[in-house]
């Protein structure tokens, strides 16, 4: 069977706001408002779909309007054809604005036909939904009946349009004067095939079922959530930490059977008194393992107060990657799985995105040869590659007193006294004049490690073009 | 004390040199050089343009001649941008001796080596060498080895620049000390890449090991610090 939403849009939109005079939304299409959905009295007023806003508005003067929203229509639809699994389990959509059903077999549980249509239209008046219901032996036979009919009855009588056909083909079958259905029945085969192609007789012989048409039912996104119930409430930390262990276990089956890891974790425990506490675990990578998810809970569960007791233990993954299944060789990796643990049992105490790793960059200046990315967000990089001595310290430049072009002998560092023991180089770093920077503008520097007798083992460098030395890292 | 650059790569070496050979003996001029050799990559073409530039100079140090540099050239098209600029001309300038010579850049040999003719006979085996060496090879391309230096380098003075890694160079140094003694030395660059010390220390032990001595040159890519973002962009073009 089908079941026409003839003012889908128009309903959606009245439905949380009601208004009692004509009602349109608009589409703006090709640089013009265009009217994309009526209600019924607007219709009554000779306005319909397609026609220019400004020529609605001339015939209607108090005519109210929106822009309309396609995307949350179709989420609309979506929520509709959950709604009519309740009928049956196999629907499918049908175009924008209609459901197709296939209720074969099941509308005794309704108490036959008639009373399962009875309740549809109940329930679709109920929440203010205009709907229109074909009930046919085929697909094509009930979206014939739902556009054109009346609901249950025969073709026969029903224009050439309820065949799911162009425009352009329905003016030329007219112009034959093939008007109804019956007509195009009764007329030779061949001659109609060569005239206006196979579409006519696929959708004629789909409408009365010589040619199958399956439904197609929307696929559910799998859902990745468990809850647990008790018959009395809970408050030790041991008993919810065995209740969550419980509830990971049928979820990383879940997670397990769709290929998929959880990246966020959100943990609902509903207090008797009705109060309900969250515990978020956001997780370094992406994970499946229960036994290793666990011991992340503990922090979390520690600051839930229980109060006079738990009943309702909800678990959900709201954030999930795929994780395809890995081949676990004869040298296992299990170096970054702990470090990710590692990662976010810390993250979990101070946030992960403060859990930071350092990564190369491709860039010759001390300062720009490394970038700073959360950990969670960025895997590990081997490419790091210093020919040359790099200070383990990096801060910036701190002016020294001193002249020449080679290292001081004696010189004042942070209020400090220190005597150059022996120094080398110098290594020139020349400035990267296609990016701008300030801290680069003395131009040239030269680079001198210098250890002191005094221990400390300093980076400096001497810019030859504006004359003066500067410390800018320590070697530890 | 005073100086002669030995190893200038002038823009005759194909998107390596930043400066035209006239700038650079300027420059020389400037600083105060004893003698400057222009030494392209298996070329001489850059010498002729450093030694018009040079009589140029010498004579505007006589009379009130203008030489080509002192015009504000576009690097790029070669076209003047704007009205001549004079030069601070200091009293009683000593002119650099141009020193004629090339860069060899041999197939089977990592060592690079500069050769620099001591007089005329010198100059034209030079020349035949390099003749040979292009008409091995296809368009701008030159194909020595150390065995055609080994026949035809009589009279000249060979500097080798030796590659980062020494131990490649000993033995090609050995080879030419044998075949031409007392014309042959090792020229140290600076690479300010922080451990020049070390370097000048190896390439000392490796002169008195192969009995050539040390002898200091810059390399030099270009003629003032302003052409480096043009080097730059060289580098990048050759590089890919």
């Amino acid at each position: 069977m089908c079941m026409w939403f003839p003012r889908l849009a128009c309903d959606r939109v009245l439905k949380a706001r009601p208004v009692e005079a004509p009602f349109a939304l608009t589409l703006t299409d090709k640089n013009a408002e265009r009217i994309y959905c009526l209600n019924a009295q607007a219709e009554t007023l000779g306005l319909h779909r397609g026609m220019s806003f400004a020529d609605a508005r001339a015939f209607c003067p108090n005519l109210l309007s929106q822009p309309a929203r396609p995307d949350l229509d179709a989420r609309f639809l979506g929520a509709l054809r959950r709604w009519a699994t309740r009928y049956c389990p196999w629907v499918g959509r049908e175009g924008e604005d209609g459901l197709v059903l296939d209720v074969t077999g099941s509308t005794h549980l309704w108490g036959g036909e008639a009373a399962m249509l009875d309740d549809m239209r109940a329930r679709a008046e109920r929440s203010g939904l205009t709907l229109r219901l074909g009930l046919g032996d085929t697909r094509g036979a009930a979206w014939a009946l739902a556009h054109y009919g009346q609901t249950t009855g025969v073709l026969d009588a029903l224009p050439v349009a309820a065949l799911r056909l162009e425009a352009e083909v329905v003016t030329g079958l007219q112009r034959l004067g093939l008007r109804s259905i019956g007509d195009l029945k009764a007329t030779a085969r061949a001659p109609l095939a060569r005239r206006f192609g196979p579409g006519v007789l696929l959708r004629l012989d789909q409408a009365l079922g010589d040619v199958p048409e399956a439904i197609s039912p929307g696929a559910e996104p799998p859902h990745y959530g468990v809850r647990l119930s008790f018959p009395d409430p809970i408050g030790l930390l041991p008993d919810v930490m065995s209740a969550t262990e419980r509830l990971l276990a049928p979820l990383c089956d879940k997670l397990k059977a769709q290929g998929a890891g959880a990246r966020t974790l959100v943990l609902t425990l509903r207090r008797v008194d009705q109060g309900s506490q969250q515990v978020e675990l956001r997780l370094a990578s992406a994970m499946r393992d229960a036994g290793r998810i666990l011991p992340l809970f503990e922090r979390g569960l520690g600051d839930i107060d229980a109060g006079y007791g738990i009943d309702v233990m909800r678990l959900e993954a709201t954030v999930v990657e795929a994780l395809p299944v890995q081949q676990i060789g004869l040298s296992a990796q299990v170096q970054p799985d702990q470090l990710n643990d590692l990662i976010t049992r810390i993250g979990t105490r101070i946030g992960l995105e403060n859990v930071q790793r350092f990564l190369p960059a491709d860039s010759h200046i001390p300062e720009r040869s490394f970038i700073v990315a959360p950990a969670a967000f960025s895997a590990a990089e081997s490419g790091w590659h210093s020919h040359r001595p790099r200070p383990l310290r990096l801060f910036p430049p701190e002016a020294i007193s001193a002249e020449g072009a080679r290292p001081p002998e004696r010189f004042r560092w942070r209020r400090m006294s220190l005597t150059t023991g022996r120094a080398t180089g110098p290594e020139r770093i020349a400035p990267e004049w296609w990016l701008e920077d300030d801290s680069w503008r003395s131009g040239l520097r030269d680079y001198w490690k210098v250890e002191t007798r005094e221990g400390r083992r300093l980076w400096l460098f001497y810019t030859p073009q504006n004359p003066g030395w500067f410390v800018q890292g320590e070697f530890i | 004390m005073s100086y002669a650059e030995l190893c200038v790569t002038s823009n005759f070496t194909f998107l390596t040199g930043a400066s035209h050979p006239e700038e650079l003996v300027l420059r020389a001029a400037e600083l105060g050089l004893s003698a400057i050799a222009i030494t392209d990559r298996n070329t001489l073409a850059g010498v002729v343009r450093a030694y018009s530039a040079l009589k140029t100079l010498r004579a505007e140090a006589e009379g009130d001649l203008r030489i080509r540099s002192t015009h504000q050239i576009d690097p790029c098209s070669r076209q003047e941008t704007g009205e001549p600029r004079d030069l601070a001309r200091p009293e009683g300038v000593v002119l650099p001796r141009l020193i004629v010579g090339t860069r060899l850049v041999l197939r089977d040999c990592a060592v690079e080596w500069l050769a620099l003719p001591t007089d005329r006979a010198a100059y034209q085996r030079l020349s035949r060498l390099l003749t040979l060496g292009k008409r091995r090879a296809g368009k701008a391309e030159c194909h020595l080895d150390l065995a055609d230096l080994e026949r035809g380098c009589q009279g000249m003075l060979l500097i080798a620049l030796p590659p980062p890694d020494l131990a490649q160079a000993r033995a090609p140094i050995q080879r030419l000390v044998r075949c031409y003694p007392g014309a042959v030395f090792l020229g140290a660059a600076p690479r300010y890449d922080g451990s020049d010390q070390g370097w000048f220390n190896a390439c000392a032990q490796l002169a008195l090991r192969t009995s050539a001595p040390m002898v200091a040159v810059g390399d030099v890519l270009m003629h003032h610090g302003a052409r480096r973002q043009l080097a730059d962009v060289l580098t990048c073009l050759r590089a890919g």
